[in-house]
């Protein structure tokens, strides 16, 4: 027993409870100010995690690198680094930046980015979305708030509030939602 | 962004060293486990574990250097225990080579190889054990041979163990 009962506690990272993969960070930077905020330095590690393609993690994740889900996520994920998704996240979405790309987000969830939202034009979410800057070539059904730009081209549709430092629309845009630009 | 390069090479599923997956997994990709994961992972496909698995695997073939897990282990196919490695449970393969340490029973249909770092805590059962000197096991072990025995009785028949009368028909 006593071979085996030291090696086997095993070590839990403080952030490891479920409880805190739904938990929405307060971001220091994000200020009201439409001064753009100093650059954070950021904590992440340089390595990628995958959720590939035929697969679906029941649960949350939480990675201090970044994280590439082509696969579906049923609960949160947070991630210090930057998010590559062309999959499914059905759970709240923290993370550094994130480009969402070639799939349909439908289930009502949100995004807090530290840094920049892309959406690309084969991409649509559904969810408020909280960020420094934000471009969007596809489709966004839901809130945006971002302390710095938001530029929407010509394929992008926009239904929600937009509530920006800085706004760059290209002839064809959809929005439909109150714009404040502050 | 610089990661958009890989865009497409998401063929395994991966948990890099400072991830931690918080459910199940399932999957028919293959899952690379280096950080760590509170939940049971399930694929039709191999798994390769150097950190913590607190949970049950499923998978075809599977590979352990460096692991930690918790949870039984059962495969269609091998399962390489390596060495610094320990399971904590019991283990259902095809066949298995062990380098590290086991807590539980293991049951192997084909051969069960337990090198000289080996140290196994349970009984195993196998289609043929080989162990290497040095290796360490506190259980019994049961080989396919042995139970293919039909007539265990009459493979330990001694013969006729009555002792001859000697005084019977003296007067």
């Amino acid at each position: 027993m006593g071979l085996f009962s030291n090696s086997l506690k095993p070590e839990v990272p403080e952030e490891t409870t479920a409880a805190e993969v739904t938990e929405e960070t307060v971001l220091p930077e994000v200020t009201a100010e439409g001064e753009a905020p100093k650059e954070v330095v950021s904590t992440y590690v340089d390595e990628m995690g995958i959720v590939a393609p035929q697969t679906t993690i029941h649960g949350g994740i939480i990675t201090r690198g970044h994280l590439a889900v082509a696969g579906t996520v049923d609960g949160s994920v947070k991630a210090e680094g930057n998010i590559m998704l062309s999959g499914v996240i059905k759970g709240a979405i923290n993370c550094n930046n994130i480009i969402i790309e070639n799939t349909k987000i439908d289930c009502n969830t949100s995004i807090t980015a530290k840094g920049s939202v892309s959406i690309r034009e084969d991409a649509s979410f559904s969810g408020d979305i909280t960020c420094k800057h934000i471009s969007i070539n596809g489709t966004v059904l839901g809130n945006i708030k971002a302390t710095g730009n938001v530029g929407l081209t010509k394929t992008a549709i926009v239904k929600g509030n937009i509530d920006a430092a800085v706004l760059a629309v290209e002839p064809g845009a959809k929005i439909s939602g109150n714009v404040q630009i502050k | 962004m610089a990661r958009e390069q890989n865009t497409k090479d998401y063929s395994c599923t991966r948990v890099t060293p400072n991830m931690v997956v918080t459910g199940n997994i399932e999957s028919t990709d293959n899952v690379l486990v280096e950080g760590q994961v509170f939940g049971n992972i399930n694929t039709s496909a191999d798994v390769t574990s150097s950190n913590l698995v607190v949970g049950d695997i499923r998978a075809n073939s599977m590979g352990l250097n460096g692991a930690k897990i918790k949870g039984s282990l059962s495969l269609d196919g091998t399962l390489v225990i390596g060495q610094n490695t320990i399971v904590v449970g019991d283990i259902t393969a095809d066949a298995i080579k062990v380098a590290g340490k086991v807590k539980g029973n293991i049951n192997v249909k084909e051969s069960a190889l337990l090198g000289e770092t080996a140290l196994i805590v349970g009984d195993i059962t196998a289609g043929d054990v080989s162990t290497q000197s040095g290796a360490r096991i506190n259980g019994t072990i049961t080989t396919n041979q042995t139970k293919s025995i039909i007539d265990v009785d009459s493979e330990f028949d001694l013969g006729n163990l009555v002792a001859p009368e000697i005084n019977g028909g003296a007067k």
